[in-house]
């Protein structure tokens, strides 16, 4: 009972309202129910935590909602559009955007250029434009390279921008990926494990980087493993366990209860 | 093309060294030398605009196309049944084909690229939906096996093995002389040559062929930030096929004749080892690859003496450009102009932008990488 109801929790406290909503999601691999009948809300302009033990099924979630992955059941809410059965890539032009577990950077194209390929709407990524509109697209591409210049100058990362990409270091990489995600104008960012390799300083760069966002009114859905970090950077938090949201509210809340305690315990126990 | 032209009217140097050696003096080497030179020009140009294609498709695109000379084939056909008129005219010398035009000039060029443009349009989506890149290889190499078997024996759609001959040349009527006709011809394929060039390094360098690349070098993540795979990439192979129906044009009109033996499946790997050796992703490699092997390699073997038995040498050729294709994958693999990472960031932008960002902001010590 007590699942149930906190399993809906997202919507309650969204009240439809939210930036993106998913309702009722099933996800399976084979027999395997990866994600199983999770319903949950993200709101603009607030980070809310993803938790949970391996295998939770944060990850899946994650991608049904980028549209990497279809759901057996269930349905995707974006503004008020369904677009379970939208392209990923047309739900990433309208602002959903997504960064991978695992960074993925475009290896051949310099870390410059792995920003600008994201800047959305550019007139110079049309086939005609591209070569006889150059006047109007070299215009844009200035004010997008000043952009992207003065984000890696932000990540320390400014000397490395005629560098391919490729031959950056991991956590490099990752910040890549990071701001390729921003260059691409969120309006829902989706973040798994952001994180995760980086040093001190730079998560400290992206933690205030997620805030100048929330404050631009991007919703911020952070999956997570440091629970300091998500302590200290989200609003909310939602932990999930075996495909099923766990608990919701903030963090006080959730850490406090037994089934997420449990969750994790189990999962010390089992590894 | 090369066991085409061994049939061409095109003379052999080799064969015909002693006779050239005993008459060095007169007007009739230079003229000879003339048309050599002419016609070499003219190969360049096909080969260059061929590796630009799949270039684009291949090292810019990652595009793996094995079947790319048959869009330079249709590309021939197609210029040359428009230029041949009806199957039953004066022009058709009783070759059979599927119908026929007799197009203005450069009218059966457009048709070529069209036809190319088209073809691609065809066979795009069957071999990119979301294949692998290594079936994608097996896939467009039988469909280049299967295109020249039915070309070959469908008799009636391009007379068949014999292929078409007399393809009439376009604006042979602005000379009288053969030899000056040569560099007409010369001066209108550089013309293309250039306009190919410049256009395809311009769409390499656009913000599209970031997109391109982008797709290339990790297709999860362009659609991550937006982008649609199967347009852009069917742009790409659209975009190759088109350029690659006009070389076929452009090179039937000059030889006059085209037949399935002119466009073995081998030809594109010649293109591909062009493209390779230059340099994968970079336009001014495919202009040295197509130097390269299109002129140099196969060209050199002429000026190399008799040896063995006939047709030795032809053979060598082949196991020349084979070697030389497995030693620069090994050793060099992104060939000797590699591609350049940084495409929107050269030069005066550099300046101004290091220029505006010392003066915005401090150099911050703390964010250090190392």
């Amino acid at each position: 009972m007590t699942e149930t109801m906190v399993a809906h929790g997202g919507s309650r406290q969204g009240g439809g309202a939210g930036a993106l909503a998913v309702r009722d999601i099933v996800v399976t691999y084979g027999g395997l129910r990866a994600v199983d009948g999770v319903s949950m809300s993200f709101d603009a302009g607030v980070i809310t935590a993803l938790i949970g033990p391996n295998g939770a099924g944060k990850s899946s979630l994650l991608k049904v909602i980028a549209g990497a992955q279809r759901p057996a059941k269930g349905a995707v809410v974006f503004h008020g559009d369904d677009i379970t059965r939208q392209s990923a890539d047309r739900r990433a032009r309208s602002g959903l955007i997504w960064t991978f577990q695992m960074a993925r950077v475009f290896a051949r194209l310099s870390v410059l250029d792995n920003l600008l390929a994201a800047e959305p709407d550019q007139v110079g990524d049309h086939l005609f434009s591209a070569v006889f509109a150059r006047k109007r697209w070299k215009r844009q591409e200035r004010e997008t390279r000043e952009r992207a210049l003065s984000l890696l100058s932000g990540f320390g990362l400014y000397e490395k921008a005629d560098t391919a990409a490729g031959l950056l270091s991991g956590g490099q990489r990752r910040i890549v990926e990071y701001l390729r995600a921003v260059m691409a104008r969120p309006r829902v960012l989706l973040l798994d494990e952001p994180t995760v390799g980086l040093a001190p300083w730079v998560t400290e760069v992206l933690v205030d980087d997620l805030a100048r966002l929330c404050n631009d009114g991007v919703a911020v859905v952070l999956v997570a493993h440091e629970m300091e970090l998500v302590a200290r950077v989200s609003r909310t938090v939602i932990a999930m366990a075996n495909g099923r949201v766990v608990a919701h509210g903030d963090f006080a809340t959730v850490a406090a209860n037994a089934q997420v305690k449990d969750a994790y315990l189990g999962n010390v126990g089992g590894a | 093309m090369r066991p085409f032209l061994s049939r061409s009217p095109h003379p052999r140097k080799r064969q015909e060294r002693p006779f050239l050696d005993s008459c060095l003096n007169g007007s009739t080497l230079r003229h000879e030398m003339s048309f050599y030179i002419s016609t070499l020009c003219v190969y360049f140009v096909i080969y260059a605009l061929g590796a630009l294609s799949l270039n684009f498709q291949f090292g810019v695109g990652g595009i793996v196309n094995f079947a790319f000379i048959i869009f330079e084939a249709i590309g021939a056909y197609v210029a040359a049944i428009t230029s041949l008129g009806s199957p039953h005219g004066a022009l058709a010398f009783g070759q059979r084909f599927l119908w026929g035009a007799s197009w203005p000039f450069p009218l059966p060029l457009v048709a070529a690229g069209a036809a190319g443009g088209l073809l691609a349009l065809v066979i795009g989506p069957a071999t990119m939906r979301k294949m692998r890149r290594d079936y994608q290889a097996a896939a467009t190499l039988a469909i280049a096996l299967i295109a020249n078997q039915v070309i070959s024996n469908a008799t009636g759609l391009f007379n068949g093995a014999a292929g078409l001959a007399g393809v009439p040349a376009p604006m042979s009527n602005l000379t009288a002389s053969f030899t000056a006709y040569h560099w007409i011809y010369v001066v209108w394929a550089a013309i293309l040559g250039l306009v190919g060039y410049v256009v395809m390094t311009r769409l390499s360098k656009s913000p599209f062929g970031r997109t391109v690349r982008a797709i290339r070098d990790d297709e999860d993540a362009a659609v991550a930030i937006g982008k649609n795979l199967l347009r852009t990439r069917l742009c790409v192979f659209v975009i190759g096929g088109v350029v690659a129906g006009v070389t076929g044009g452009l090179l039937v009109e000059f030889i006059g004749a085209w037949g399935p033996s002119a466009w073995g499946y081998a030809e594109s790997f010649v293109i591909l080892q062009a493209v390779i050796l230059g340099g994968v992703g970079n336009e001014r490699g495919a202009l040295i690859g197509a130097f390269l092997v299109g002129i140099v390699l196969s060209e050199g073997p002429r000026l190399i003496p008799a040896i063995g038995y006939p047709g030795l040498i032809d053979s060598l050729e082949w196991i020349v450009i084979g070697g030389i294709y497995l030693i620069v994958l090994w050793f060099r693999p992104q060939g000797l102009l590699p591609e350049r990472p940084a495409l929107s960031l050269t030069g005066r932008a550099r300046r101004d932008a290091d220029e505006s960002a010392t003066s915005s902001s401090a150099p911050d010590h703390d964010r250090s990488w190392a």
